[in-house]
Protein backbone atom coordinates (compact mmCIF):
# COMPACT_ATOMS: atom_id res chain seq x y z
CA UNK A 1 0.00 0.00 0.00
CA UNK A 2 2.57 2.29 1.01
CA UNK A 3 4.66 1.24 -2.28
CA UNK A 4 1.65 2.05 -4.21
CA UNK A 5 1.13 5.36 -2.90
CA UNK A 6 4.92 6.10 -3.23
CA UNK A 7 5.02 5.25 -6.89
CA UNK A 8 2.06 7.30 -7.48
CA UNK A 9 3.30 10.27 -5.83
CA UNK A 10 6.98 9.77 -8.25
CA UNK A 11 4.67 9.20 -10.86
CA UNK A 12 2.48 12.64 -10.51
CA UNK A 13 5.40 14.53 -9.59
CA UNK A 14 7.24 13.59 -13.12
CA UNK A 15 4.96 14.17 -14.87
CA UNK A 16 4.35 17.70 -13.51
CA UNK A 17 8.15 18.48 -14.65
CA UNK A 18 7.94 16.87 -18.18
CA UNK A 19 4.50 19.43 -18.65
CA UNK A 20 6.46 22.25 -16.48
CA UNK A 21 9.05 21.96 -19.17
CA UNK A 22 6.71 21.64 -22.15
CA UNK A 23 5.14 24.42 -21.39
CA UNK A 24 8.38 26.59 -20.64
CA UNK A 25 9.68 25.30 -23.99
CA UNK A 26 6.67 26.16 -26.29
CA UNK A 27 5.88 29.72 -24.51
CA UNK A 28 9.76 30.50 -24.51
CA UNK A 29 10.04 34.30 -25.35
CA UNK A 30 12.40 33.83 -28.39
CA UNK A 31 9.36 32.27 -30.10
CA UNK A 32 11.64 31.32 -33.75
CA UNK A 33 11.97 28.00 -35.35
CA UNK A 34 15.48 28.04 -34.48
CA UNK A 35 14.80 28.71 -30.85
CA UNK A 36 12.56 26.46 -29.99
CA UNK A 37 14.59 25.07 -27.46
CA UNK A 38 15.69 21.18 -26.24
CA UNK A 39 11.97 20.37 -27.33
CA UNK A 40 12.29 21.46 -31.19
CA UNK A 41 15.74 19.78 -30.90
CA UNK A 42 14.09 16.72 -30.06
CA UNK A 43 10.95 17.05 -32.40
CA UNK A 44 12.66 18.83 -35.33
CA UNK A 45 14.55 15.84 -37.02
CA UNK A 46 11.47 13.18 -36.13
CA UNK A 47 8.93 15.94 -37.92
CA UNK A 48 10.98 16.58 -40.85
CA UNK A 49 11.76 12.72 -41.56
CA UNK A 50 7.79 12.25 -41.44
CA UNK A 51 7.46 14.66 -43.47
CA UNK A 52 9.53 13.18 -46.30
CA UNK A 53 8.21 10.28 -45.89
CA UNK A 54 4.73 11.70 -46.18
CA UNK A 55 5.55 13.48 -49.38
CA UNK A 56 7.06 11.05 -51.04
CA UNK A 57 3.82 8.73 -50.57
CA UNK A 58 1.89 11.82 -51.46
CA UNK A 59 3.78 11.83 -54.28
CA UNK A 60 3.72 8.13 -55.56
CA UNK A 61 -0.30 7.89 -55.28
CA UNK A 62 -0.79 11.56 -57.27
CA UNK A 63 1.96 9.78 -59.96
CA UNK A 64 -0.27 7.21 -60.58
CA UNK A 65 -3.73 8.81 -60.16
CA UNK A 66 -2.42 11.47 -62.71
CA UNK A 67 -0.50 9.23 -64.81
CA UNK A 68 -2.58 9.43 -67.73
CA UNK A 69 -2.31 13.15 -67.59
CA UNK A 70 1.62 12.92 -66.92
CA UNK A 71 2.06 11.08 -70.51
CA UNK A 72 0.23 13.58 -72.60
CA UNK A 73 2.36 16.67 -70.74
CA UNK A 74 5.58 14.27 -71.59
CA UNK A 75 4.27 14.03 -75.58
CA UNK A 76 3.64 17.65 -75.72
CA UNK A 77 6.76 18.58 -74.09
CA UNK A 78 8.82 16.28 -76.03
CA UNK A 79 7.51 17.89 -79.46
CA UNK A 80 7.90 21.70 -78.03
CA UNK A 81 11.44 20.41 -77.37
CA UNK A 82 12.00 19.14 -81.11
CA UNK A 83 10.38 22.26 -82.27
CA UNK A 84 12.80 24.05 -80.23
CA UNK A 85 15.93 22.45 -81.56
CA UNK A 86 14.87 22.81 -85.33
CA UNK A 87 14.75 26.59 -84.40
CA UNK A 88 17.63 26.45 -83.01
CA UNK A 89 19.52 25.02 -85.24
CA UNK A 90 18.37 27.36 -87.67
CA UNK A 91 19.53 30.08 -85.01
CA UNK A 92 23.14 28.70 -84.90
CA UNK A 93 23.14 28.50 -89.15
CA UNK A 94 22.54 32.48 -89.29
CA UNK A 95 24.68 33.38 -86.30
CA UNK A 96 27.91 31.36 -88.33
CA UNK A 97 26.94 33.49 -91.26
CA UNK A 98 26.43 36.47 -89.33
CA UNK A 99 30.19 36.06 -87.64
CA UNK A 100 31.47 35.18 -91.25
CA UNK A 101 29.95 38.62 -92.55
CA UNK A 102 31.14 40.40 -89.85
CA UNK A 103 34.92 39.53 -90.35
CA UNK A 104 34.20 40.29 -94.05
CA UNK A 105 33.49 43.83 -93.29
CA UNK A 106 36.40 43.90 -90.31
CA UNK A 107 38.55 42.84 -93.69
CA UNK A 108 37.07 45.29 -96.20
CA UNK A 109 36.76 48.31 -93.90
CA UNK A 110 40.99 47.29 -93.05
CA UNK A 111 41.92 46.49 -96.21
CA UNK A 112 39.38 47.41 -99.26
CA UNK A 113 38.42 43.91 -100.19
CA UNK A 114 35.25 43.41 -101.90
CA UNK A 115 33.81 39.28 -101.20
CA UNK A 116 31.07 37.39 -102.54
CA UNK A 117 30.25 34.64 -100.31
CA UNK A 118 29.57 30.95 -101.92
CA UNK A 119 29.03 27.36 -100.74
CA UNK A 120 30.87 24.49 -101.65
CA UNK A 121 28.47 22.17 -103.55
CA UNK A 122 30.97 19.10 -104.53
CA UNK A 123 34.26 18.14 -104.35
CA UNK A 124 36.57 16.78 -106.85
CA UNK A 125 35.98 13.04 -106.72
CA UNK A 126 39.66 11.57 -107.29
CA UNK A 127 42.87 11.49 -105.62
CA UNK A 128 44.68 13.82 -108.55
CA UNK A 129 43.46 17.13 -107.97
CA UNK A 130 42.29 18.64 -105.01
CA UNK A 131 39.56 21.35 -106.02
CA UNK A 132 35.83 21.78 -105.28
CA UNK A 133 32.99 23.48 -107.13
CA UNK A 134 31.16 26.53 -105.69
CA UNK A 135 27.61 27.67 -106.58
CA UNK A 136 28.25 31.53 -107.71
CA UNK A 137 29.69 31.92 -111.19
CA UNK A 138 29.87 34.82 -113.64
CA UNK A 139 26.59 36.08 -112.84
CA UNK A 140 27.72 36.58 -109.52
CA UNK A 141 30.93 38.49 -110.80
CA UNK A 142 33.27 35.40 -110.31
CA UNK A 143 36.26 35.48 -112.30
CA UNK A 144 39.52 33.06 -113.20
CA UNK A 145 42.06 33.69 -110.93
CA UNK A 146 40.30 35.21 -108.32
CA UNK A 147 41.71 34.36 -104.61
CA UNK A 148 39.41 32.00 -102.37
CA UNK A 149 39.81 33.12 -98.72
CA UNK A 150 38.11 31.62 -95.58
CA UNK A 151 38.45 32.40 -92.01
CA UNK A 152 39.67 35.99 -92.13
CA UNK A 153 42.43 36.36 -94.35
CA UNK A 154 43.59 32.09 -94.75
CA UNK A 155 44.32 31.83 -98.94
CA UNK A 156 42.46 28.67 -99.07
CA UNK A 157 42.92 28.53 -103.00
CA UNK A 158 42.04 30.55 -106.27
CA UNK A 159 38.94 30.33 -109.47
CA UNK A 160 40.07 27.90 -111.79
CA UNK A 161 36.97 27.87 -114.03
CA UNK A 162 33.92 29.86 -114.25
CA UNK A 163 30.45 28.69 -115.77
CA UNK A 164 27.46 31.07 -115.11
CA UNK A 165 26.24 29.56 -111.83
CA UNK A 166 29.19 27.87 -110.42
CA UNK A 167 32.92 27.81 -110.20
CA UNK A 168 35.71 25.04 -109.81
CA UNK A 169 37.95 26.16 -107.15
CA UNK A 170 41.83 24.79 -107.09
CA UNK A 171 42.85 24.33 -103.56
CA UNK A 172 46.05 25.63 -102.25
CA UNK A 173 47.34 22.20 -101.80
CA UNK A 174 46.85 21.31 -105.38
CA UNK A 175 49.73 20.54 -107.78
CA UNK A 176 49.09 23.44 -109.86
CA UNK A 177 48.69 25.86 -106.95
CA UNK A 178 51.54 28.39 -107.37
CA UNK A 179 51.88 31.73 -105.04
CA UNK A 180 54.73 34.34 -104.52
CA UNK A 181 54.95 34.80 -100.74
CA UNK A 182 57.30 36.27 -97.53
CA UNK A 183 58.24 33.55 -95.32
CA UNK A 184 58.78 34.79 -91.75
CA UNK A 185 59.49 38.18 -89.74
CA UNK A 186 62.33 38.86 -92.38
CA UNK A 187 60.63 38.40 -95.21
CA UNK A 188 62.21 36.38 -97.35
CA UNK A 189 60.59 35.74 -100.77
CA UNK A 190 59.80 32.51 -101.98
CA UNK A 191 57.43 30.69 -104.40
CA UNK A 192 54.49 28.50 -102.70
CA UNK A 193 53.95 25.38 -104.55
CA UNK A 194 50.92 22.57 -103.61
CA UNK A 195 51.65 19.15 -103.86
CA UNK A 196 48.89 17.47 -103.97
CA UNK A 197 48.69 14.71 -101.31
CA UNK A 198 51.97 15.50 -100.43
CA UNK A 199 52.90 18.46 -98.15
CA UNK A 200 53.06 21.48 -99.84
CA UNK A 201 56.34 22.98 -100.30
CA UNK A 202 58.33 26.37 -100.74
CA UNK A 203 60.72 26.60 -103.79
CA UNK A 204 63.62 28.79 -104.72
CA UNK A 205 64.24 29.34 -100.63
CA UNK A 206 68.72 30.05 -100.78
CA UNK A 207 70.37 27.83 -98.20
CA UNK A 208 71.94 30.81 -96.28
CA UNK A 209 69.16 32.22 -95.32
CA UNK A 210 67.94 31.10 -92.13
CA UNK A 211 63.74 29.68 -91.73
CA UNK A 212 62.79 28.17 -88.71
CA UNK A 213 60.16 25.69 -88.20
CA UNK A 214 56.65 28.16 -86.95
CA UNK A 215 57.57 30.96 -89.58
CA UNK A 216 54.71 32.19 -91.03
CA UNK A 217 53.84 32.44 -94.66
CA UNK A 218 52.04 35.03 -96.58
CA UNK A 219 51.66 36.30 -99.87
CA UNK A 220 53.68 38.71 -101.17
CA UNK A 221 52.02 40.05 -104.20
CA UNK A 222 54.51 40.64 -106.25
CA UNK A 223 52.89 38.09 -109.42
CA UNK A 224 50.01 40.10 -109.30
CA UNK A 225 47.86 37.16 -108.70
CA UNK A 226 46.87 37.57 -105.00
CA UNK A 227 46.78 40.92 -102.44
CA UNK A 228 49.53 41.01 -100.63
CA UNK A 229 49.11 39.73 -96.94
CA UNK A 230 47.20 36.97 -97.16
CA UNK A 231 48.09 34.42 -94.92
CA UNK A 232 48.71 30.76 -96.31
CA UNK A 233 50.18 28.78 -93.32
CA UNK A 234 53.74 27.98 -91.59
CA UNK A 235 56.98 26.45 -92.28
CA UNK A 236 57.08 22.62 -91.01
CA UNK A 237 60.17 21.49 -91.64
CA UNK A 238 63.25 22.53 -93.07
CA UNK A 239 66.06 20.56 -94.76
CA UNK A 240 69.00 22.45 -95.42
CA UNK A 241 71.08 20.01 -97.94
CA UNK A 242 75.11 20.18 -98.23
CA UNK A 243 76.70 21.62 -101.76
CA UNK A 244 72.67 22.57 -103.23
CA UNK A 245 71.38 26.29 -103.90
CA UNK A 246 67.98 26.05 -102.00
CA UNK A 247 66.78 24.73 -98.98
CA UNK A 248 63.56 22.26 -99.24
CA UNK A 249 61.14 23.71 -96.81
CA UNK A 250 57.79 22.09 -96.24
CA UNK A 251 54.41 24.10 -95.56
CA UNK A 252 51.88 23.34 -93.22
CA UNK A 253 48.84 24.42 -94.43
CA UNK A 254 45.69 25.74 -91.42
CA UNK A 255 42.96 24.11 -93.16
CA UNK A 256 42.53 20.54 -95.19
CA UNK A 257 40.18 21.78 -98.13
CA UNK A 258 37.75 18.79 -97.62
CA UNK A 259 36.73 20.43 -94.44
CA UNK A 260 35.38 23.61 -96.37
CA UNK A 261 31.71 24.23 -96.37
CA UNK A 262 31.90 28.10 -97.61
CA UNK A 263 33.92 30.29 -98.78
CA UNK A 264 34.78 33.88 -99.92
CA UNK A 265 35.73 35.28 -102.89
CA UNK A 266 37.68 38.75 -103.21
CA UNK A 267 36.59 40.35 -106.21
CA UNK B 1 13.31 -2.58 -113.30
CA UNK B 2 16.00 -4.54 -113.37
CA UNK B 3 18.16 -3.20 -115.53
CA UNK B 4 17.61 -0.17 -114.11
CA UNK B 5 18.53 -0.78 -110.94
CA UNK B 6 22.42 -0.69 -111.89
CA UNK B 7 22.12 2.66 -113.47
CA UNK B 8 20.53 4.20 -110.07
CA UNK B 9 23.81 2.11 -107.82
CA UNK B 10 26.01 3.83 -109.80
CA UNK B 11 24.66 6.84 -109.50
CA UNK B 12 24.41 7.02 -106.41
CA UNK B 13 27.77 6.04 -105.77
CA UNK B 14 28.44 8.73 -107.92
CA UNK B 15 26.55 11.08 -105.82
CA UNK B 16 28.54 10.07 -102.68
CA UNK B 17 32.04 10.12 -104.10
CA UNK B 18 31.74 13.80 -104.86
CA UNK B 19 29.95 14.51 -101.75
CA UNK B 20 30.49 12.40 -98.77
CA UNK B 21 33.60 10.54 -99.48
CA UNK B 22 36.35 12.79 -99.57
CA UNK B 23 35.91 13.33 -95.76
CA UNK B 24 36.46 10.19 -95.78
CA UNK B 25 39.94 9.62 -96.86
CA UNK B 26 42.54 7.53 -95.25
CA UNK B 27 46.01 9.24 -95.04
CA UNK B 28 44.24 11.53 -97.93
CA UNK B 29 43.27 8.79 -100.40
CA UNK B 30 39.38 8.50 -101.58
CA UNK B 31 38.45 4.97 -103.25
CA UNK B 32 36.54 4.91 -106.21
CA UNK B 33 33.16 3.73 -105.65
CA UNK B 34 32.27 3.88 -108.96
CA UNK B 35 35.05 1.23 -110.04
CA UNK B 36 33.90 -1.03 -106.91
CA UNK B 37 30.29 -0.76 -107.91
CA UNK B 38 31.23 -1.70 -111.60
CA UNK B 39 33.73 -4.35 -110.36
CA UNK B 40 30.67 -6.06 -108.08
CA UNK B 41 28.39 -5.52 -111.15
CA UNK B 42 30.51 -7.15 -113.83
CA UNK B 43 29.14 -10.67 -113.77
CA UNK B 44 25.43 -9.83 -113.19
CA UNK B 45 25.13 -6.93 -114.85
CA UNK B 46 23.70 -6.66 -119.16
CA UNK B 47 27.11 -5.03 -121.42
CA UNK B 48 24.68 -2.06 -122.29
CA UNK B 49 23.10 -1.35 -118.66
CA UNK B 50 26.66 -1.28 -117.43
CA UNK B 51 28.35 0.89 -120.13
CA UNK B 52 25.59 3.66 -119.60
CA UNK B 53 26.27 3.12 -115.66
CA UNK B 54 30.23 3.60 -116.55
CA UNK B 55 29.38 6.50 -118.79
CA UNK B 56 26.84 8.18 -116.22
CA UNK B 57 29.17 7.59 -113.02
CA UNK B 58 31.89 9.32 -115.35
CA UNK B 59 29.87 12.34 -115.98
CA UNK B 60 29.06 13.25 -112.60
CA UNK B 61 32.66 12.16 -111.57
CA UNK B 62 33.07 15.15 -114.64
CA UNK B 63 31.24 17.75 -113.31
CA UNK B 64 33.12 18.32 -110.49
CA UNK B 65 36.70 16.92 -111.69
CA UNK B 66 39.40 19.54 -114.03
CA UNK B 67 38.98 18.21 -117.19
CA UNK B 68 34.91 18.09 -119.17
CA UNK B 69 34.72 13.80 -120.10
CA UNK B 70 37.79 12.33 -119.09
CA UNK B 71 36.13 10.47 -116.48
CA UNK B 72 33.60 9.35 -118.93
CA UNK B 73 35.83 8.09 -121.38
CA UNK B 74 38.14 6.14 -119.04
CA UNK B 75 35.75 4.52 -116.97
CA UNK B 76 34.37 3.27 -120.28
CA UNK B 77 37.98 2.08 -121.37
CA UNK B 78 38.41 0.19 -118.11
CA UNK B 79 35.07 -1.06 -117.69
CA UNK B 80 35.69 -2.27 -121.68
CA UNK B 81 38.80 -3.71 -120.74
CA UNK B 82 37.01 -5.76 -117.91
CA UNK B 83 34.29 -7.37 -120.01
CA UNK B 84 36.24 -8.32 -123.27
CA UNK B 85 39.41 -9.31 -122.30
CA UNK B 86 38.82 -9.86 -118.13
CA UNK B 87 36.33 -12.08 -117.94
CA UNK B 88 37.40 -13.98 -120.87
CA UNK B 89 40.64 -14.82 -119.36
CA UNK B 90 39.39 -14.99 -115.47
CA UNK B 91 37.02 -17.29 -113.91
CA UNK B 92 33.49 -15.79 -113.41
CA UNK B 93 30.95 -16.08 -110.12
CA UNK B 94 34.53 -16.70 -108.20
CA UNK B 95 35.01 -14.48 -105.36
CA UNK B 96 38.27 -13.93 -106.06
CA UNK B 97 37.86 -12.65 -109.15
CA UNK B 98 35.98 -9.53 -107.97
CA UNK B 99 38.84 -8.99 -105.99
CA UNK B 100 41.51 -8.73 -108.88
CA UNK B 101 39.28 -6.82 -111.20
CA UNK B 102 39.06 -4.14 -108.64
CA UNK B 103 42.93 -3.77 -107.25
CA UNK B 104 43.90 -3.99 -111.11
CA UNK B 105 41.27 -1.75 -112.40
CA UNK B 106 42.03 0.57 -110.50
CA UNK B 107 45.94 0.35 -111.59
CA UNK B 108 44.50 0.57 -115.32
CA UNK B 109 41.82 3.49 -114.69
CA UNK B 110 44.94 5.51 -112.91
CA UNK B 111 46.76 4.60 -115.68
CA UNK B 112 44.58 5.34 -118.45
CA UNK B 113 43.61 8.87 -116.83
CA UNK B 114 47.18 9.75 -115.91
CA UNK B 115 48.22 9.04 -119.77
CA UNK B 116 45.12 10.39 -121.38
CA UNK B 117 45.18 14.06 -118.86
CA UNK B 118 49.15 14.17 -119.41
CA UNK B 119 48.51 13.79 -123.74
CA UNK B 120 45.29 15.72 -123.50
CA UNK B 121 45.49 18.61 -121.09
CA UNK B 122 49.25 18.17 -120.12
CA UNK B 123 48.74 18.03 -116.78
CA UNK B 124 51.06 16.11 -114.63
CA UNK B 125 49.53 13.20 -112.55
CA UNK B 126 52.35 10.99 -112.43
CA UNK B 127 53.30 11.52 -109.40
CA UNK B 128 50.52 10.60 -107.11
CA UNK B 129 50.59 7.43 -109.77
CA UNK B 130 53.91 6.49 -109.08
CA UNK B 131 53.28 6.94 -105.55
CA UNK B 132 52.65 4.68 -102.28
CA UNK B 133 49.13 6.37 -102.36
CA UNK B 134 48.12 4.41 -105.21
CA UNK B 135 49.04 0.97 -103.65
CA UNK B 136 47.24 2.43 -100.88
CA UNK B 137 44.18 3.56 -103.33
CA UNK B 138 44.22 -0.30 -104.69
CA UNK B 139 44.12 -1.63 -101.57
CA UNK B 140 41.20 0.12 -99.68
CA UNK B 141 38.83 -0.25 -103.24
CA UNK B 142 39.97 -4.01 -103.24
CA UNK B 143 38.89 -4.18 -99.75
CA UNK B 144 35.58 -2.35 -100.53
CA UNK B 145 34.88 -4.89 -103.06
CA UNK B 146 35.79 -7.75 -100.60
CA UNK B 147 33.41 -6.79 -98.24
CA UNK B 148 30.28 -5.52 -100.60
CA UNK B 149 31.25 -7.72 -103.46
CA UNK B 150 31.22 -10.74 -101.11
CA UNK B 151 27.73 -9.52 -99.86
CA UNK B 152 26.40 -9.56 -102.81
CA UNK B 153 27.50 -12.62 -104.17
CA UNK B 154 26.25 -14.12 -100.67
CA UNK B 155 22.66 -12.40 -101.85
CA UNK B 156 22.38 -14.23 -105.41
CA UNK B 157 23.31 -17.17 -104.76
CA UNK B 158 21.20 -17.84 -101.61
CA UNK B 159 18.39 -16.46 -104.09
CA UNK B 160 19.47 -18.81 -106.63
CA UNK B 161 19.21 -21.99 -104.16
CA UNK B 162 15.93 -20.72 -103.27
CA UNK B 163 14.54 -20.05 -106.62
CA UNK B 164 16.09 -23.88 -107.52
CA UNK B 165 13.77 -25.28 -104.69
CA UNK B 166 10.82 -23.63 -105.60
Amino acid sequence: MRKNQRAKKISLFLAVIVCGLILFAVTGEKSSAANQGWVGQILNPVHGYLLRVTDTLADVFSGILNSENLKKENEKLLIQNQTLKSILSGYVEIKAENETLREALKIKSRQNFDFILADVISRSPLNFSQSFTINQGTSGEIKAGQAVIWAGQVLVGEVRDVASDSSEIRAASDGEFRAAVFVGESRTEAVFKGNGLEPAQLDLVPAKVNISVGDRIITSGLDKKFPRGLYLGEVKRVKNLEGKVFQEVEVGLPFHWNELEEVLIIR
Amino acid sequence: MRKILPVIFIFILALLQITVVPKLAIFGVKPNLILVGLSILLFTGNFLTLVFSAALGGLVYDASDYFWGLNTVVFILTFLIFWLLGKKYVASHHFLSLLSFSILGTAIFNFLYTSLSYLLFHYNFFDYFLSWRQLLEMAINGALTFVFGGLFLLGTNIKKEHAAKF
